[in-house]
């Protein structure tokens, strides 16, 4: 797959214009879309003049920074101004914002060229992308499969060759599992690492935005880039910057290897996420047993946190100032109430529900109160596993993408999320990188979480698996641009 | 009365912050609708609050100039309920560990009002009717506010309005909020529940919210004892509600009962969680407030020798404590009160002027106009006149004074003089020893005339008695 | 476990409506995530360290910033008015939208 890095030779050496490749990336957009679905809006104008920007810098002899007219997808949860920016609802189907998200304004600061908003799982919730208002978009690998969720369309996007990177967000998984379902590399930074300002909040505690790209110094690169702190927001802490250091060399470093993160896999999984073990420890790492046993309450302690503070985040959607009116009321209350029942799909109903549920008096203790001791005693954990080992490694998801068709209740649904929900209530950096395919040829994926604002030593590790197997497992799927 | 009332009040003040809680956007009163606003005020997707340190210091100072323990650490909470002025559908608030805890008020019937807690939050905006409908201004919304919770521990209306008083004073005089109801800069729920005399059990108390000022809250408090008294005399149970008051009618009407009461479901703030403070902030800041009117009160009454009356007037307001203290600075204190209160502020009409005071006369000048009054190198009626031209030209008293002014009649040619008073005015001599007390007065007039008024008329009526024997 | 009727308090306080949805069917896949989230019930806390980090984020200068212009606050408004230099947001009282 084309990378970041890629795309800066060709314009550093001329042998391509940044308006050239940005035409390629947003044709291709254009071209793919009605089927594919990975964009919700394509921003065909001010991604070429950012390119033709780009190209005058060049002309003048500029130094060009790393994502310096690199075509991307931004997930639609992001605020940009004067784009609409809907988190794939018929709540903000025409809501264009006036104020740039942080992260919008750090990557345009660096030349970004932006192909255009990313398809998503309605407001972020949700693991296969179905929920979309505007149809779910399909995995390149195999049309018949979900790209994953909630990020879905940006992964999509970067796998099917019509961005070269994306930016996303993840909240319980919405950034990796997608990038285990399509192939790719997903990175979900600490919690903090990078600003939430301007993104359109799911959960405000485990809400993260983070890079999907087509292999791991592409997702170093685009962290650098938008890790800075922000005063807009107090859970802003920033990071180190990542990409001058990365070497690939992991000789003494202690990889754990939790034994509940491999309970009823399905054997090609364990397969593979074992043998990207062994290639790591056969590169110098050594790799260590350990146990995590409060794991088992990462995904009801997940979901009472997360739907709560969603239920409150999507009290503002009431047709007052902006967004999905509805027509035909008898008064106030019955406007507000028919608009939020119009706007929201069944999911995203659902878990305002559950949200309400847990919060409400009587269940609060029992429900909320318990999973925020329980959240403490999972982060407490994770930091006294990081005594003994410097990282986990884990597999991204207990399953392949799944079939469009595959129908699952509710809890089932949530159950895919096993093995990324710990990481989001901890708040520590995880990275998901290709490690292999099913008998499908479905990509899998492998994770590595790290300590917290210790970005570079799991960045580095997955680099070091890259460099040992060659990228084998970093193959481009048919469709968009190769270069 | 038959019943014994039992208050207690929720107070929201505003505070005098330069720009709103969470985000930049002046606090400035009175701006045409929706004009001071930003994204995150308004509630847009993607917005999220930064804490106003200034308000957490305010805050602090509220909590530590009314007696409470301020925590060194609270957590803000997001408190939810559905209102078109409330852009997030939640009010940031505090619930379960607010700023501050305990504090009180003393009362001047030797009564002490317990705080429960206060607590920081924010505004909402402002819900306009007008003839085209419902319409939303958020101007206000985002501003901070503190809550003031007290116990119920007030019994009369006229405790009541002395304790918002004290607030009131308090408050401004430490300069965290200008308290003025008229503006909505303070308002008040008040709580109220009866029980007969002797009872140590609570009656079912209701809530009558948003008054906004000392008319109101006396006008709802006996609306709602009345009302409630009729109920329980009647054999009936009082519903626990919230109420609102109209000015209009005088009358309390219910707002909602608790069947329909929110469910406010409260959690943490996970976009701020915790409002830390060191002990030594803490310290720092009980330690720099100033003089309290209340301590400064009792200060004038046992040591300054002012009665209760004229030290209250001139505690209300630090403008014009400050400006007393100066002026009266090695006179004595009451020359400087009567005349502040007297005849400066006979000068101006309004409260608000009285809040700002800025005498064209300096304190300066004033105190040493006094001085020279309270030696006798001039007299009263100098001392008016001098007064008056010092407040057209900002000069001290010495550029209007003339020698003439100064000029002190010697013992004896006072004594002279009042000799040829009680001579040729026999006729009231002998009134004044036949009983007529005010006769003297006439004798001493007298002597006034003869000199211009330039004599001291006190001894000038010692002489006089002195030579009637 | 939850009722029909207990769904619709939920979705009251929510200020949401649930009128053609199957209430049974709702609350059986609610009632089916409540008690997968009941897991929680289960795990015993004693000898676990649950102390909280409070970091302390910086807190804002009470430095006034320019307000953003009127006409861009009501842009996204279903429905406003502008009122001398300002503007209100309306909210719909009754009737259909214009």
């Amino acid at each position: 797959m084309t990378s970041i890095t890629r795309i800066h030779e060709l314009l550093v050496s001329k042998k391509a214009s940044a308006a050239e490749i940005a035409e390629q990336y947003v044709a291709a957009a254009e071209r793919d879309n009605p089927e594919m679905k990975a964009y919700i809006t394509i921003t065909r104008e001010a991604a070429l003049s950012a390119a033709r920007a780009v190209d005058e810098k060049i002309a003048r002899g500029e130094e060009l920074s790393p994502l310096a007219g690199v075509p991307f997808n931004m997930k639609d949860l992001i605020s940009t101004a004067g784009v609409r920016t809907t988190c794939a609802s018929k709540m903000l189907e025409d809501y264009v914002p006036f104020y740039d998200a942080a992260v919008w304004e750090a990557l345009q600061t660096q030349d970004a060229v932006m192909v255009g908003k990313g398809n998503m799982d309605e407001f972020a919730m949700g693991s296969t992308n179905k929920t979309s208002y505007f149809g779910a978009p399909l995995n390149p690998r195999d049309k018949s499969r979900v790209p994953g969720g909630s990020s879905g369309g940006v992964a999509a996007a970067v796998a099917g060759g019509t961005a070269v990177y994306g930016i996303g967000s993840d909240t319980g998984g919405s950034i990796r599992q997608p990038a285990a379902y399509c192939g790719v590399v997903g990175l979900k930074p600490t919690y903090g690492a990078v600003s939430r300002y301007g993104l359109i909040a799911f959960a405000s505690s485990l809400d993260q935005i983070g890079p999907i790209t087509a292999n791991v110094r592409d997702a170093a690169i685009v962290l650098d880039a938008i890790s800075d702190k922000d005063s807009r927001d107090m859970t802003s802490r920033g990071t180190a910057k990542v990409a001058d250091r990365l070497t690939g060399e992991v000789r003494g470093l202690k990889i754990g290897i939790a034994r509940e993160f491999f309970e009823n896999l399905p054997s090609e999984i364990e397969n593979s996420v074992t043998a990207s073990a062994k290639a790591l420890e056969n590169a110098g790492a050594q790799l260590v047993d350990v146990s995590f046993p409060m794991v088992r309450y990462g995904l009801p302690t997940y979901y009472i946190l997360a739907c709560a503070e969603a239920s409150s985040n999507l009290g503002r959607y009431d047709g007052l100032r902006f967004g999905h009116r509805a027509e035909d009321f008898r008064n106030l209350e019955d406007f507000i109430r028919k608009t939020r029942s119009e706007g929201f799909g069944a999911e995203v109903k659902r878990r305002i529900l559950l949200g309400t549920y847990v919060l409400s008096s009587g269940y609060y203790d029992a429900f909320y109160n318990k999973a925020q001791q329980l959240r403490r005693a999972i982060s407490n954990d994770f930091a006294k596993l990081f005594g003994t080992v410097d990282c986990l490694l884990t597999p991204t998801t207990p399953s392949t993408a799944l079939r469009f068709d595959a129908r699952l209740s509710p809890v089932e649904m949530y159950m895919t999320d096993i093995c990324t929900v710990p990481i989001n209530i901890a708040g520590v950096p995880a990275i998901s990188f290709p490690c292999g395919f099913d008998g499908e040829g479905l990509p899998i994926g492998a994770q590595l979480i790290g300590r917290k604002f210790d970005e570079a030593t799991i960045l580095n590790a997955a680099l070091a698996f890259e460099n040992a197997t060659a990228s084998e497992f970093l193959r481009p799927a048919n469709g968009g641009v190769s270069l | 009365m038959k019943y014994e009332m039992v208050i207690g009040l929720e107070t929201h003040v505003e505070l005098s912050t330069k720009t709103k809680i969470f985000c930049g956007c002046t606090t400035q009163f009175g701006g045409e609708p929706n004009t001071h606003c930003c994204p995150i005020c308004t509630g847009m997707p993607g917005t999220l609050p930064v804490l106003n340190k200034q308000a957490v210091r305010y805050a602090a100072r509220a909590g530590a100039a009314l007696h409470c323990n301020v925590q060194t650490r609270s957590i803000m909470a997001r408190k939810h309920y559905v209102y078109p002025d409330l852009p997030k559908a939640y009010q940031v608030s505090q619930f379960d560990l607010p700023l501050c805890l305990g504090g009180y008020v003393d009362l001047s019937n030797g009564r002490r009002i317990n705080l429960t807690r206060i607590h920081i939050e924010e505004d909402a905006g402002k819900l306009v009717h007008t003839r085209q409908g419902e319409m939303i201004d958020y101007n206000r919304g985002g501003v901070p506010l503190i809550e003031i919770v007290s116990e119920p521990d007030l019994r009369t209306t006229d405790e009541v309005l002395e304790y918002m008083e004290h607030l009131q004073t308090t408050l401004r005089s430490i300069g965290v909020s200008d308290c003025r109801m008229q503006e909505g800069s303070m308002r008040c729920d008040v709580n109220l529940s009866l029980r007969l005399p002797g009872a140590t059990e609570f009656g079912i108390r209701s809530e009558t919210k948003n008054l906004n000022s000392f008319t109101s809250i006396a006008a709802a408090i006996e609306y709602e004892y009345a009302r409630q008294a009729e109920i329980l005399g009647a054999g009936g149970v009082v519903e626990q509600e919230t109420r609102g008051f109209s000015a209009e009618t005088g009358e309390t009407s219910s707002l909602r009962s608790k069947e329909n009461s929110d469910d406010y479901r409260y959690f943490p703030e996970p976009d701020i969680i915790a409002v830390l403070l060191s002990e030594e902030e803490i310290t720092a800041i009980r330690e720099a407030l100033p003089e309290l009117p209340a301590a400064k009160l009792r200060r004038y009454v046992d040591e300054l020798g002012l009665t209760p009356a004229d030290a209250k007037l001139l505690t209300k307001y630090r403008a014009v404590s400050e400006y007393f203290e100066s002026a009266q600075a090695g006179l004595s204190p009451k020359t400087a009160a009567n005349f502040i209160i007297t005849t400066m502020f006979a000068e101006i009409t309004t409260e608000a002027e009285r809040e700002h005071w800025n005498p064209s006369v300096s304190a300066q000048n004033l105190n040493e106009l006094l001085g020279l009054s309270e030696s006798g190198k001039i007299n009263r009626a100098t001392l008016k006149r001098v007064y008056a031209q010092m407040t057209q030209e900002q000069k001290p008293a010495s550029a209007f004074i003339t020698e003439e002014d100064t000029k002190s009649f010697g013992d004896g040619e006072l004594a002279e003089i009042c000799r040829r008073a009680v001579e040729e005015n026999a006729k009231s001599v002998a009134d004044y020893k036949s009983g007529k007390e005010k006769a003297l007065k006439a004798i001493v007039g007298f002597v006034m005339r003869e000199t211009k008024g330039r004599a001291d008329a006190i001894k000038a009526e010692q002489e006089i008695l002195r030579i009637i024997g | 476990m939850i009722t029909a009727d207990g769904l619709l308090k939920l979705a009251s306080l929510s200020k949401l409506s649930l009128d053609g949805i199957d209430l049974d069917e709702m609350a059986r896949d609610i009632g089916g995530v409540i008690d997968f989230a009941n897991e929680v019930s289960t795990a015993d806390l004693t000898g676990f360290d649950l102390t909280e980090t409070d970091e302390r984020s910086p807190l804002r200068e009470d430095i006034v910033a320019p307000s953003v212009p009127v006409e861009t606050i009501l842009s996204n408004a279903g429905e406003a008015v502008t009122d001398g230099n300002g503007g209100f947001f309306v909210a719909p009282v009754k009737g259909a939208a214009k």
